[in-house]
């Protein structure tokens, strides 16, 4: 080693953020050592299982136990059962954890049962025999604004929100075009591979102790506490290796957790419920699926003035998140673009179908696909570019959203649009498949054959989209998240965060922000399990915040160790075996060294709740997408060709994940846009298999081009923003775009089935 | 989790063996080879056997054998061997295009050309779990009294599935049947009937140990076609099976085999009027898409709209009869 490398590595560790390291958990998922929840062997355990409602609206008439079964060995509990509340608390606490005596919705728990043996466990619940007198039920968004039956309150909205700025009177007044849509988007499965799992055990000091798949422990920590009249430190709730998340894990695991604990509560012993796929797709959460109405109105040279937008969502039988989603779609619903005159109206509704809730993107999907749709309408109308037309209403710094959000720095918009246009070749490309287009075209008339006798056409779409990170309004200042560290006895430094690794690279992450601020390579970082007994509350693993508001906290923990090991060591540290000389050192001299860092408010962000204004998000991420199809005119199907995207996301503090991160957001962003629908049969899912509710796989993944623009973030850890949910909202409106331009028929549905297009194309006479 | 039911597990060591079992035991036993579709089956308790007869250890009816007479096969030879083997890929291509185009490369690793011939029917209303079928209330299938796609109808129309078995008709095949006391023979196109609930002529105690293409098969014009959700995985949705004599003065003879809609592969009937003569070209194609059209009627069996399956009845018959006919 030459003594002038010699010599930077003393004052720098070869630095781990904007480095690719090798993943934290890799090799154990890789070569199977990592134990998932049904991996877990515990002795004396009891396999759970749940009785649930085949109607989705109705009374409980009774539930009786067949006497003909062997009811020996079985352990049976009702909500009579439920030490405390029968509720699964949340942000609006009214799901009961087992219904009393009416039911919701289709597959909601009402009994559960228990026994040694799996089979026999099946057996059992097979032998309650529950009665129930139908009431009507409403099914649809449509049914619910009709009042078909009244199902919550005296109207079936759960949550109405209004944002505006500007005169929208004014705003079409001033316009030279005004132009209306309606889109439509259904429900969307998470589909991680992991289905939903939890395993619970009485403690010797009467408390808790519950263990699984999840994504957000200090959620299912309180709902434990009121479900079983239980003070927190009685509690204990720890996440076990999880195989996907995706926001279905964000508030399911509180059910599933509850009914584990119930069981093992009445039992004694320790139980675990475990999920097969087909109960997981009928009974847990969904995307929310939304009509959203929309008028606009636009000056001839593309200037947007006035957007008038009408959402409603479907929250399903019980609020639970629905609120928090209608106000992330509410306010991501004119996109990131200057419209001097808005006005937003968002509806979530009660229906008689299980309740929607998290899942990437949290209403921003929604939302933005109908205004890039819409976009694409006016572009359409005037005769723009799809790209000019944006460029020139994307939001730039110094700008105000919808809230009255001045975007202060780190705003992409422009940049990632540019990036893509560039990248795709946009206005060429654009152009030479409009050639190969009518070429095809004149071929088909002359009866020549091209393309092997398919009618294929071709297609390039493009979308601009925005997210926020972390917690909507106060959201953040409420969590008041706090993030620990101290050092194990061997001197290596212990991340203590409740915030999961579900795939997406976190725990690899937190290391490296720590490993940067201490100087040491991210291996000789510890990450301790999320666990509500040994961790603080940092928040949950939600809304793209974990990296730039909990990572944040952790950089800020690990730089306090530094200085203070520092400070006691009279002198810089060098390396990982001098900081663990050094903390070694001080463990012996000083005792135990705990270093803790709460969230505060970045200086400037105001939100007030009541009027909905002010500053949404601390920073918004920015997103574009051009998208290549074919569309075979025959079948009507449509296949991905090429995906290129652009993604402000601050800093990659790690590339290698934020990339995967996009790429297969970007994946589920397709599926959702034309494979996946959920088929109802009387309000029960028809297709809870994965043989018929279907996702892209990898044979129908395109190859996907992923360009990470990093314009910082000052309140983020080394500028970093949200990557987590960013990537789902721009592929849907691209594909529409895309199928639009190949076919000249512009749908306002997803998913674009074969079959969905096909009739499209025949109302539009094609 | 869905798990199996219990069973005992049989590994016969020779064709003798099994049929000896099965000559006493065929209505609680079922017969596994591959497993790929008995396998997800059990989890669903569409089969509750006593015992379960794995072919796996039967080496005699692993074989491709190559004659001047005729090409044969043995049951147990896995779809993704036949989508490789030189010969077939030579004289019967649209035979290894079927198997490529079945499942997922892990599910043609395992499953074998005599599960996708005796594969189980398909429908919505079957392919669920017990406690499902239960609430659905159960069909003529199994369990029920009823059809729910037809609901006066007296007989199952679950779809017929396999990949494999219309271009076997398309190509003339035969299988070979034996039971303890000997073997039979039946062409492949008289191997199904219209019944989904056992859609075909093997009766308790019989295995398929042979399937058989005869030499005469091979200069035919042939292709296969096959509509689907996705790029791998999924079973048909449609499927178009064709094969032509052609000669200097047109078409001599054809079979069109169309299926997936309903219990057995349909062979579209009055062709040879229809082709007679005529070179294989676009006309032709047009003309046989409009028979099968005609002829097909798609039902609620499965989750895709039966409307539109029937509209593209005849653009897949226009695809198979152009890409028999190598028109680019
Ligand atoms: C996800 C998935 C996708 C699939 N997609 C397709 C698809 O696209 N196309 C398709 O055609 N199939 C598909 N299949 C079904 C199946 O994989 C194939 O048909 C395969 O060829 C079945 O062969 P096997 O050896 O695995 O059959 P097994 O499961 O072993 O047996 C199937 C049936 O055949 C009977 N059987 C097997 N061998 C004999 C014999 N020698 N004599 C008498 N009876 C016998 C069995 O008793 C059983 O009833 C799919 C299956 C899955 C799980
Ligand atoms: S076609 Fe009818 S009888 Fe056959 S499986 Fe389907 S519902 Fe049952």
């Amino acid at each position: 080693m030459s003594p002038r490398r010699a010599k930077v590595a003393v004052i720098h560790a070869p630095s781990s953020v904007g480095v690719s390291v090798h993943r934290v958990e890799g090799v154990d998922k890789v070569t199977g050592a990592a134990r998932y929840l049904d991996d877990l062997v515990v002795p004396g355990v009891l396999h759970g299982r749940t009785v649930r409602s085949v109607v989705p609206r109705g009374r409980i008439r009774r539930v009786t136990l067949d006497p003909a079964f062997d009811w020996k060995g079985v352990v049976v509990a009702d909500h009579r059962d439920i030490p405390g509340e029968n509720v699964v608390a949340l942000i609006a606490n009214d799901q009961p954890l087992l219904a009393v005596d009416e039911v919701r919705h289709a597959e909601e728990p009402i009994l559960l049962v228990a026994h040694e043996n799996p089979e026999r466990a099946e057996a059992a619940r097979l032998a309650v025999k529950v009665e129930i007198e139908p009431l009507e039920a409403v099914l649809t968004v449509e049914d619910a604004l009709a009042r078909r039956a009244l199902v919550h309150g005296d109207d079936n909205v759960f949550k109405e929100i209004v944002i505006a700025r500007g005169d929208l009177e004014r705003g079409f007044s001033d316009a030279d075009l005004v132009i209306e849509g309606e889109y439509r988007s259904g429900h969307q499965e998470q589909l991680y591979i992991e289905n939903n799992a939890m395993l619970a055990e009485r403690t010797r000091d009467g408390g808790l102790f519950v263990r699984g798949s999840l994504q957000c422990p200090y959620y299912v920590h309180r709902a434990l506490e009121r479900m079983f009249a239980l003070p927190a430190g009685k509690v204990r709730v720890l996440q076990t290796v999880t195989g996907g998340g995706f926001g279905g894990k964000e508030e399911y695991p509180s059910m599933i957790g509850g009914h584990a604990a119930l069981l093992a509560w009445k039992s004694g012993r320790p139980v675990k419920i475990v999920y097969d796929r087909l109960e997981d797709i009928a009974a847990t959460t969904k995307r929310h699926p939304a009509v959203s109405r929309l008028r606009a109105g636009v000056m001839r040279d593309g200037t947007l003035t006035a957007l008038d937008f009408d959402l409603v969502m479907d929250g399903g039988a019980y609020e639970t998140l629905t609120a928090v989603v209608l106000s992330r779609g509410a306010i991501h619903a004119a996109g990131p673009y200057r419209w001097p005159n808005v006005r937003i109206r968002a509806r979530g509704v009660a229906t008689n179908t299980p309740p929607n809730g998290a899942f990437r993107g949290f209403g921003a999907p929604q939302t933005q696909f109908a205004l890039e749709c819409h976009m694409d309408r006016i572009a359409a109308a005037l005769g723009m570019d799809a790209v000019e037309l944006r460029h020139r209403n994307a939001v730039r710094i110094g700008d105000v959203t919808p809230t009255g959000q001045v975007l202060k720095e780190s705003v992409g918009a422009r940049q990632v649009l540019e990036r893509v246009a560039a990248r795709s070749k946009w206005s060429a490309a654009r152009r030479e498949i409009e050639r190969a287009n009518a070429a095809a075209e004149v071929a088909e008339r002359s009866a020549r054959t091209v393309n092997g006798g398919r009618r294929l056409r071709r297609g390039l779409g493009v979308s601009l989209v925005y997210h926020g990170a972390g917690f909507t309004g106060s959201g953040e200042v409420r969590l008041a998240s706090l993030a620990a560290m101290d050092l194990d006895r061997d001197g290596h430094p212990r991340v203590r965060v409740a915030n999961t690794e579900i795939g997406q690279g976190t725990t690899t992450m937190f290391a490296q922000l720590a490993a940067e601020a201490l100087r040491v390579p991210a291996e000789f970082v510890r990450i301790e399990d999320p666990d509500t007994g040994s961790v603080p509350d940092s928040g949950p693993t939600v809304a793209s915040r974990t990296c730039m508001v909990v990572g944040g906290l952790v950089a800020e923990c690990a730089t306090a160790m530094r200085e203070r090991l520092e400070l006691f060591a009279e002198r810089p540290i060098k390396g990982a075996n001098d900081f663990a000389h050094v903390a070694r050192r001080y463990l012996a001299a000083r005792g135990a060294l705990r270093i803790e860092r709460r969230y505060r408010r970045p200086p400037g962000i105001e939100w007030d709740d009541a009027s909905y204004r002010g500053d949404a998000y601390g920073v918004f991420s920015y997103a574009s997408c051009a998208i290549e199809v074919e569309v075979d005119l025959d079948t009507c199907e449509t296949r991905v060709v090429h995906v290129q995207t652009a993604q402000d996301i601050g800093k990659a503090i790690h590339p290698v994940l934020a990339a995967g991160q996009i790429e297969g957001g970007t994946l589920q962003g397709l599926g959702w846009a034309l494979l996946e629908e959920l088929r109802w049969k009387e309000g029960r899912v028809w297709n809870h298999q994965l043989t018929n509710y279907i996702i892209p796989t990898s044979a129908d993944a395109p190859p996907i081009e992923v360009e990470i623009v990093e314009i910082p973030y000052s309140h983020g850890p080394h500028g970093a923003k949200g990557v987590g949910e960013l990537p789902m909202d721009a592929p849907a409106p691209a594909v529409v775009a895309a199928i639009a331009h190949a076919t000249g028929v512009a749908v306002s549905e997803i998913p674009v089935t074969p079959e969905r297009l096909r009739r499209a194309l025949r109302e539009a006479g094609r | 989790m869905l798990t199996l039911p219990a069973f005992e597990w049989l590994r016969p060591a020779n064709l003798d063996d099994a049929l000896a079992h099965l000559a006493n035991h065929a209505a609680e036993s079922l017969v596994v080879a591959g497993g790929t579709d008995a396998v997800p089956n059990l989890k669903h308790r569409l089969h509750e056997p006593r015992w379960i007869v794995h072919l796996g250890r039967l080496d005699e009816l692993r074989f491709v054998r190559e004659s001047e007479g005729a090409l044969s096969i043995g049951p147990l030879v896995t779809l993704s061997a036949i989508a490789r083997h030189e010969g077939i890929r030579r004289d019967f291509p649209s035979l290894a295009r079927a198997a490529s185009l079945v499942a997922s490369p892990q599910i043609r690793n395992m499953g074998t050309l005599g599960g996708n011939l005796c594969l189980d029917t398909r429908c919505t209303y079957y392919n669920q779990t017990y406690f499902w079928r239960d609430a659905l209330g159960f069909c003529l299938k199994k369990d029920g009294v009823r059809c729910h796609v037809v609901p006066q109808g007296r007989r199952c129309v679950a779809a017929h599935s396999s990949d494999v078995s219309p271009v076997l008709i398309s190509l003339d095949a035969s299988v070979d049947i034996s039971n303890a006391r000997g073997s039979r023979t039946v062409p492949v196109d008289e191997f199904f009937v219209g019944d989904g609930v056992h859609n075909n002529v093997l009766v308790p105690g019989e295995l398929v140990t042979r399937v058989t293409i005869p030499a005469a098969s091979r200069g035919l014009r042939a292709a296969y076609q096959k509509l689907r959700p996705r790029a791998a995985i999924d079973f048909p949705m449609l499927s178009v099976a064709f094969a032509a004599r052609v000669s200097d003065g047109g078409c001599e003879h054809a079979r069109l085999v169309v299926s997936a809609l309903g219990a057995k592969p349909r062979r579209i009937g009055g062709l040879d009027a229809l082709v007679k003569g005529r070179p294989l070209d676009d006309a032709l194609g047009e003309a046989l898409a409009e028979a099968a059209y005609r002829q097909c009627r798609p039902l609620t069996n499965v989750a895709y709209d039966d409307a539109y399956r029937h509209e593209m009845v005849p653009v897949f018959v226009r695809r198979a009869v152009r890409e028999a006919g190598g028109i680019a």
